[in-house]
Formats: C-alpha cells, structure tokens, sequence
C-alpha cells in the first residue's frame, strides 16, 4: 500500500499500471453488452491507442519529432497480410513477426537518421517514409500497385479482433508506464530537453533515442498489422500513405505529448469525437482537427490532459495556500 | 545521355527552385519550418483562378492583385500566432503550420470541390526550340521567374537597408531588437514575402500544370530538399539547389526507368542529409576551422 | 497525488465517452434480420465525394439515388404484401481506401443497411466488398474494373458482385480500333504506376505484336508527374503514331499540353482513366479535340430504359459521364430488383437473387459470370467538340478522325 500512494516514479508506476488493469478488466468485461457497432468503433479506436502511444514514446517523451510512422504502419500491414496469404500463419504468429519487422526498420532509420537534430530529423523521416510508399510500388514481391489481400476465412471475427486490438492498446500503454515512470524515460526526456548536455553527462543519447525508437516501431508495425486486418486488401499508396503520420500526430499532440495517458485522450477527441460524430461531413471535421491542433499548440502547450493537470493543480495549490 | 533529359530537368528545377524560395527565407531568416508552404502554394493558384474569373485577365497579370493580398492575409499569422510560438522551440511553429496546412487544404476543399483545375492561358501549348530541343515556353518562363526571383531576394538582402535589417534580425534577434530594429515586423514582413512568392509558384503551377486543394503536400518535401541541398537562407544556393535536383531526378529516371523518377528523389534527399554531417566535417578540416560555430545566419 | 489526478482525468474523459458511445450507437445495436412492416430498406455505399476521385462522387450517387427514387415511384419494395420504401445511405470516403472498410462495416453495422453499392477503381471498392463477404451482406458495384476486382479476392468473392468492363476490351478494342486508321502500327505507351496503368500497359505491350502492331516506347511514371518532354521527344524520334495513355487527369493535362507544345501528333490518341470525365474536355478545351478513350458502349437501347437515358443525356451531356450515371444505376437496380425478387433482407437471400439475374438493364443484358462480374460492352468514344460519340463498333452516331486534331497547333 505504501507503495502505491507516495509520490514517487514507484510508486506512480504502479498506480498508472493498477489503473490500466482496471480499465482493461472493463473494456473486456463490457464487451458482451456492446452492439457490434459499438465493439467495431472501440476496435479501432483501441488500435489508435496502440499507434499513437507508439508515437509518443518517440516524439513526446524522446523529442524526436518523427514524420514516419505511416511507413511502421505500412511495415506492419504488408508483414501480415503477407505471411496470412503467402502461408497462412496463425495470427498471434503474423503479428509477432509483424512487431520484429517494426523494430527492424526501426533500427535501420534510426542508424540512417540519429545523427540529424530538429528539423533535419523530421525533414528525413519525411522523405524515409514517402521513399518507402514509393519503393513498395515498385516491388513486385509484395503485389507492387495491385497490393496483396489476405484470405477473408483467415481473418478473425470481430469480436476476437477487438480482443487482439485490446491487446495491442494494453501493450502500448504497458510499455509508455514502464517507459515514463522509469529511468529510461528520465534519460529519454533529459536527452529532448538538451541532447549535449545529456551527452557530456555520460547518457548515450543515441542508445538511449534508439530504444525508444525500437519500442515505437515494433508497437506501430503491431497496430499497423492489426489495421490491416481489419481492412483484408492493402496497397502501396494507402497503407504507407503519409494520412497515418498526420491522425497519429495530431491525436497525440491534441492529447498531451509525453504522457501515459494523453494519447488516449487525443485518439478519443479527435477519432470518437469528431471523427465518427461528423462522418458525413469529413470536410469539417478536417477542417476542425486543423483548428484545435493550432488552438492548442497555441494555447494548451501540454496538450488537453496537460491543461487538466495544471489546472487542477492550480486549483488544489490555490486550496492550500487559502487554507495556510 | 541525351541534351533533352538535361535541359527538362534543368526546367523542371526551375520549378523546384520557386518552391524552395520562400521555405528558404523564411527558415533562414527565422528558423520556422513552414509545412504550411505548399497549402500557400495552392491557395495562390486558386486566387488567380477567382480572380480570373472575375476579370479575365492573363494568369500572371492576375498576380497584381493575388500576391499582395495573399502576403497581407499572410503578415498577421506570423505576427500573431507564429512568432509567439518560436520562442518555445523548433516543435510549436512546425506544429502549428501543420495545423494551418490541414485547415487550408480542407477550406480549399469545401469552398472548391476536389476537382483539378488549370489557370486558362492561351501560352500553355506553346513551343519553342532551345538548344535544338523542342520545349514548352512556359516551362522557360518558369526558369526565368526562377532566376528572377533569387536575384531579386539576393539584392535585396545585400544592398537595401532592409535585407541588413533581415540579415541582423536572423543572426541575432536580440541584439537587433536593441539597435532599433523591430524584429516582430521584421518577421511577419518575410513570411508575407515568402507567401507572395508562394503565390507566384501557385500561378506558374496553375498555368503551367493542374491543382486541386491537396496538391500542395506534394510540393513540401521537394522545397525542403531544395532547401537542404542548396545550404538554408542562401538564395543562390537554393536556385542551384533546385537545379541540381530537377537534374538528378530527369537524369535517374532516365537512368532506372520512369517509375523511379519520386524514389530517386528521396532517395538522394536521405544520401545528402546523411552525407551533411560528414561533409560538413571535411570542410571544417579543409579550411581549419572549429567546427563549433558555424554561420547559420542568412548569406545572400 | 497529482499522477492520480492525471489517471483520474483520463478514466473520467474515457468513461464519458464510452457512455457517449453507448448512447448514440444505441440504435445500431445487431444487424436487423428484417424490416417490420413499411421499415425502410436501406442501401448503402462508401463514394469519393472529395479527394482525388471526387468528380466521380456526384455521378455515382446520381445514378444510385435516380434508382432508389424509381423504385420508390413505383412503390417501393413489396415484401408479404407490404410495402416499404428505399433509402440511400451515403458515406464520403475522400477518395481514401484506408476509410472505405471502416464506413463500409459503418454502413451494416450502425446503419444496417440491406445491401452494399460500390464505389469507383478497385482501390475503393475491394475494401467495401470484402465487408460485404465477411459480413454477409450482398453488394452491387460498378465503375470498376472486373479482372482488377476479382483479383482482390483471389479466393472468389461471395456475396459482392461487379458490373463492368474486363480490362480485355482496353486492348482489344483499342487495336481493333487502330486497325480502321491508315498507320504505321508504331505504338506510344505513355502508363503511370498506380495499378491499373501497371496492368494495362502490360496488357497493351504484350498484346500489341499479336495484332501487327510494334511499341516503340514505354513510358511509366508515378502518379503525379509534371515533366513529360523526355519521353514525348524520345516517342516523336521513335516515329509513334499512336497513342495509348492510361494516367490520372493532372498528368494526362500536363502530358497532352506538352505533346502540342513539343508538336507531337499521333494519329490516334487513347487517353484511358485521364478522360473517363467530362472534366477532361472541360480544363483542355480544343487540346482534347480528336482524343480517344475506352469506356462503355451507348447504353442500351431497350424500350424501358429509354426515357431514362434520354434524361440522363440531357443533363450530363453525350459523354463518359452519362454512361457512368446509367452504370451505377444498372448496379443499383440489380440490387434492389433481388431484394423484391427474393422478398426478404436476408443476406443469403438476396444474394441467391442476384445470382440469378437474368435481365435487361441500361448497362446491358446483366447476367453474372462464376466470377460474379458481369462484362459490359466496351467501345471507343471520341471526342467531338463537348460531345464523347462512340466511333466503335460503329453506332452511326460518328466516324473516326485521324489525326488528333486537338494536339496540332
């Protein structure tokens, strides 16, 4: 118990972690009550969570700001997809295999492009992930432009996918506790905060940038695999297509970067609510996402659960100097 | 190799050159990476294209009236919303000029219909013959703005009092706040000149090809690349920039095979900002200099 | 104290949302098995209203809602004596294949609609038609290939059928149609890399020898390429005179404002995909004069269907358009034709219906093939001024015209 109350990286790990089970145990437990609308709806949103926390191990907690994810979804797709055509894996085992390939790549940009600061990095994820769409056009081996469906009777009813999506979120948010709450994520933020300072005090920015790397990849390729499942037919243009970096970003940022559960916040705000309030105006509703990104990078500089925060923390230190 | 593959990809860079202009001078005078550019671009083209229906007048005349409203619309975002966020880093103006482009290119959308447009002129079919190649004379005409607009940018900012003042507010905006020089202005007047240069090349690209409200996200990592390659804030580095690049590309297609005209591009893009660092080194080396400081002001 | 208070905010944000979430989708709930009586039918399709493909979005749902509205008109679908009336469900997928399953599975889910229509290219309508087998609902599309399709199911599709042309005909006819003209047989293939340009191209260059034909050069680009003048001066050295272009409309502007500019003048100019709009015609101006495409025959000439293509051609124009409009009707019909026929909404129903279709629809005598498509005739369409006349097989509206006049200065 004393573990679990005190302020501290412990004991708010496990909080966050006793927290998460909770939530889990619920999404799981409701999931009979639910219309198969609504367990569609929560498939994806779940997913998001998975891609979007991915992302901010990178670019919230690390600071690399990274254009890429688009290609750790493609990565992840094709992996899948794939292996259930070409050799009708079972899925647990095209999904693992779609988290290796993640982390693969994900070592590859990070050897090319870890040397880059600021805008450079951004600009060269960027140009990986459209060289990446571009390449897989060309690529015969993976269908080129035709892309490549997986066997409708391979795909899992929808109820199991949403237990494999719950998976995913649940992973994803595992590894951002353990990740924030740690050592690691004090070394990761320390090197977004001042890179050569963190160097000259003896953190390795690029081992320490390169794991954070690997976990977003790996989680991204998971959700991008789980994506492509959903779908059952994947091509080039749509599963590398730069859409993915701009939705995970936004949501992330609209969120709250760097924290365990401002991902969340985002993927709910922009995808339940707007994206699936106003599909049938999608021209507003991108016209929105647009306006409440520069409203709150403008205002709201910690995203939404970081404004709630400072918000009740203004209020409860407004208490305590009243009361003293 | 042929001429002909030489001289489209030396036209084609022309184009590329316009694009990198205006990213180039406002990254080099204020560090802001402006992912909004290409939005700018656009909005530029579907300007001319009302104003032209409203008057009927030749595409580049329309731009008369379409590059100073488009730099008067664009003088307040920076003043009011982007310069505020550039003292919090390089992440907050980025960020907030995604937001702008998202909000743009959706605008667009809904005011427009997603269907591609060109800017009516009756030159756009025309040929001419250059160098014994037969090319099209707008796509001359695109080199020329080009060329036009980096001597433009280059005299101004080495002979006029105003490029001093730009040159002074990029290398040390503090100090030249101190000297009289009101910086915030300064700021908000290159953005709308990077602007009005975005309308220019949303004209040409109007007359000279097609758009529709999201051809704009296709022009950003050409400008940047042009950018990188030809050294940020150097004018005559960025035309060479986009010179070398529409080379490479003409060039590698050639080579590889059209399908591999957009590949060759980023790919090379990755080489050259991989090979950056290294190459920087070497220079420091050759010259004897410490590689600490290094120039990242504007050079005209 | 203050990490709890940021777990707090985030379970309180979710669990309104879920409520939310249980509140409006509420009425979704399972698919309905059948309407009571006077329910609404719903039908209903994922089409590119804005994006890249959008000028196709008013024409599809033209032609679905002009099929609704007959079938309301004549009282809308009678099921055990009662009769219940049609709706249209339409969802903007923003020419975006990563959104059509999602709005696809939005469409029988929350909405439960009855039967699934199609959108435009395989791209955007694989996905929907995969929703339609996993979850047993039929769907009807068209204005999509049919050899592309049925490769986006290499298994065999179940419940989702196709209304079009075989990518076939893009050869055959286009060869026949080169026959008629007085040429050198020397052929330009000017395909960009999306996946119709890659199979077409290929169709074109391996078939063209068979035909007495000789390609003297190939150009492929991605999908939004501005600079042709390599390849136009490198196809004018190799002495083309005909044509064959399967690109998306930008490029085809940018590409046939350069071939007048370098003066290069085929005889025969193919532009496939590029001027399968009206929109073609409309930004090119004279440019398109003379230009050749490949689409669907004249609608068919059937007592019952000629009120309505008269309508149809009278406000899109004698063009692509007008043909697009009459085949997302055709779809549409078949559709709800086997939903009266089988007088049920039962999935499995309906779609046995539609396997038996065996009747005359403005797209032609539509009876499915084992592959569940149904091959539409094809013809060369030229253009004429503002007007697509079919040229062949000859419909005695127009003849062939060499060269291409639009691209001589």
């Amino acid at each position: 118990m004393k573990r679990l109350f005190d302020a501290g990286v412990a004991p708010a790990r496990n909080r966050s972690l006793i927290g998460l089970a909770i939530g889990l145990v619920i999404l799981i437990a409701v999931q009979g009550a639910l219309g198969r609308y609504q367990v569609s709806v929560l498939t994806t949103l779940l997913l998001y969570v998975c891609v979007v926390s991915a992302w901010n191990l990178i670019g919230g907690v690390a600071g690399q700001f990274s254009l890429a994810p688009s290609a750790f979804v493609g990565v992840g797709s094709y992996t899948v997809v794939m292996l259930l055509r070409g050799l009708e894996t079972p899925v647990w085992l095209a999904l693992a295999l779609a988290v290796v390939a993640g982390a693969l790549f994900a070592a590859i940009l990070g050897l090319i492009l870890f040397r880059l600061r600021g805008f450079y990095f951004t600009i060269g994820t960027l140009a990986v992930a459209l060289a990446a769409m571009t390449w897989m056009t060309t690529w015969e081996f993976t269908g080129g432009t035709r892309g490549i469906s997986a066997p409708l009777a391979l795909i899992p009813d929808s109820k199991t996918l949403y237990l494999w999506a719950l998976a995913a979120a649940g992973i994803a948010l595992v590894a951002s506790i353990l990740v924030i709450h740690s050592s690691l994520g004090l070394r990761l933020r320390s090197v977004r905060d001042g890179e050569d300072i963190a160097d000259s005090l003896g953190i390795s920015p690029f081992s320490t940038k390169m794991v954070a790397m690997l976990l977003s990849g790996a989680l991204t390729a998971l959700g991008g695999g789980l994506f492509a499942l959903q779908k059952a037919s994947i091509e080039p243009f749509s599963a590398f297509s730069l859409d993915w970096s701009i939705t995970i970003i936004v949501m992330a940022i609209i969120g709250g970067l760097g924290t365990v559960w401002g991902p969340v916040i985002g993927v709910v705000v922009i995808y339940y609510g707007i994206t699936v309030q106003l599909q049938s105006l999608p021209a507003v509703s991108a016209l929105l996402s647009g306006l409440i990104l520069v409203l709150v990078i403008r205002f709201l500089p910690g995203g939404i659960l970081g404004t709630v925060v400072a918000g009740v923390r203004a209020l409860a230190s407004r208490r305590t100097r009243r009361a003293g | 190799m042929d001429l002909g593959v030489v001289i489209a990809g030396l036209l084609t860079g022309g184009l590329y050159a316009i694009i990198g202009l205006g990213l180039s001078l406002v990254f080099g005078v204020m560090r802001l990476v402006n992912l909004a550019h290409g939005e700018l671009i656009v909005v530029g083209a579907y300007a001319a294209s009302l104003v032209i229906s409203w008057l009927g007048i030749d595409p580049f005349l329309s731009l008369v009236l379409v590059v100073p409203v488009l730099a008067a619309l664009a003088y307040p975002v920076q003043r009011y919303l982007l310069t505020g966020l550039l003292r919090r880093g390089l992440e907050p103006p980025l960020v907030a000029t995604f937001g702008l482009s998202l909000i743009i290119s959706a605008g667009l959308t809904a005011l427009a219909g997603g269907d591609p447009r060109k800017l009516p002129s009756t030159y756009s079919t025309a040929g001419m013959n250059l160098l014994g190649q037969q090319v099209r004379v707008i796509d001359v005409v695109g080199l020329a703005i080009g060329v036009a607009l980096t001597v433009i940018i280059y005299l101004v900012m080495r002979h006029t009092r105003w490029g001093a003042a730009l040159r002074a507010a990029s290398t040390d905006p503090s100090t030249a706040g101190t000297m009289g020089i009101n910086v915030n202005a300064v700021y908000a007047i290159t953005f709308a000149a990077s602007a009005g240069i975005a309308a220019i090349g949303g004209v040409f690209i109007g007359t000279a090809y097609s758009f529709t409200p999201t051809s704009g996200m296709g022009y950003i990592l050409i400008g940047f690349t042009v950018v990188v390659l030809g050294g940020t804030g150097s004018a005559w580095g960025t035309l060479i920039g986009g010179l070398v690049l529409g080379l490479v590309q003409s060039i590698g297609g050639a080579l590889l095979g059209g399908q591999y005209r957009d590949f060759v591009i980023y790919a090379f893009f990755i080489i050259v900002l991989a090979a950056k660092p290294i190459a920087e080194h070497l220079l420091d080396r050759v010259r004897s200099r410490p590689g600490a400081i290094r120039q990242t002001g504007v050079r005209a | 104290m203050h990490k709890s208070t940021k777990l707090l905010a985030a379970l309180g944000v979710t669990a309104l949302a879920l409520a939310g979430c249980q509140a409006g989708g509420g009425g979704g709930g399972d698919a309905t098995e059948g309407p009571s009586t006077g329910d609404a039918i719903k039908i209903g399709a994922s089409i590119p209203l804005t994006g890249g493909l959008a000028s196709f979005g008013p024409i599809i749902e033209a032609g679905y809602q002009a099929a609704v509205d007959d079938v309301n008109a004549d009282g809308g679908i009678v099921i055990d004596g009662v009769s219940h009336p049609v709706e249209l469900v339409l969802l903007d997928n923003e020419t975006d294949p990563n959104k059509v399953a999602d709005q696809a599975r939005t469409l029988v889910l929350n909405d439960g609609v009855a039967g699934l229509l199609g959108s435009v290219t395989p791209g955007l309508t694989i996905p929907a038609s995969n929703v339609a087998d996993l979850e047993g609902v039929p769907m009807v599309s068209s204005l999509t290939p049919n050899f592309a399709w049925a490769g986006g199911n290499p298994d065999g599709w179940q419940y989702a059928w196709n209304l079009f042309m075989d990518e076939q005909q893009f050869s055959d006819i286009v060869f026949a149609t080169a026959d008629l003209a007085d040429t050198n047989k020397k052929v330009v293939i000017f395909a960009d890399t999306e996946e119709d340009g890659v199979a077409t191209g290929g169709l074109w260059e391996a078939e063209a020898p068979g035909k007495g034909y000789e390609v003297v050069y190939r150009a492929d680009n991605p999908a939004g390429t501005t600079d042709f003048t390599a390849d136009i001066n490198a196809a004018k050295a190799a002495g083309a005179e005909i044509l064959l272009g399967i690109l998306i409309p930008p490029d085809a502007f940018a590409l046939w404002e350069q071939m007048k500019a370098l003066e290069f003048v085929p005889d025969l100019a193919f532009c496939l995909k590029c001027s399968s709009s009206a929109a073609f015609q409309a930004v090119l101006g004279d440019t398109a004069e003379a230009t050749s495409n490949v689409y669907l025959a004249n609608p068919s000439d059937a007592p019952e269907w000629a009120d309505l293509t008269a309508k149809v051609i009278g406000e899109y124009g004698q063009n692509v358009d007008a043909s697009s409009v009459l085949a997302a009707y055709s779809a549409a019909r078949v559709l709800l034709d086997a939903i009266a026929t089988a007088g049920t909404t039962d999935g499995a129903a309906v779609n046995d219906a539609i396997a038996a279709t065996d009747k005359e629809y403005p797209i032609g005598h539509v009876k499915f093939r084992a592959d569940h498509s149904f091959p539409a005739d094809a013809a060369t369409l030229q253009w004429f001024g503002n007007a697509q006349l079919q040229v062949f097989p000859a419909d005695g509206e127009a003849q062939l015209v060499t060269p291409v006049v639009g691209l001589q200065q």
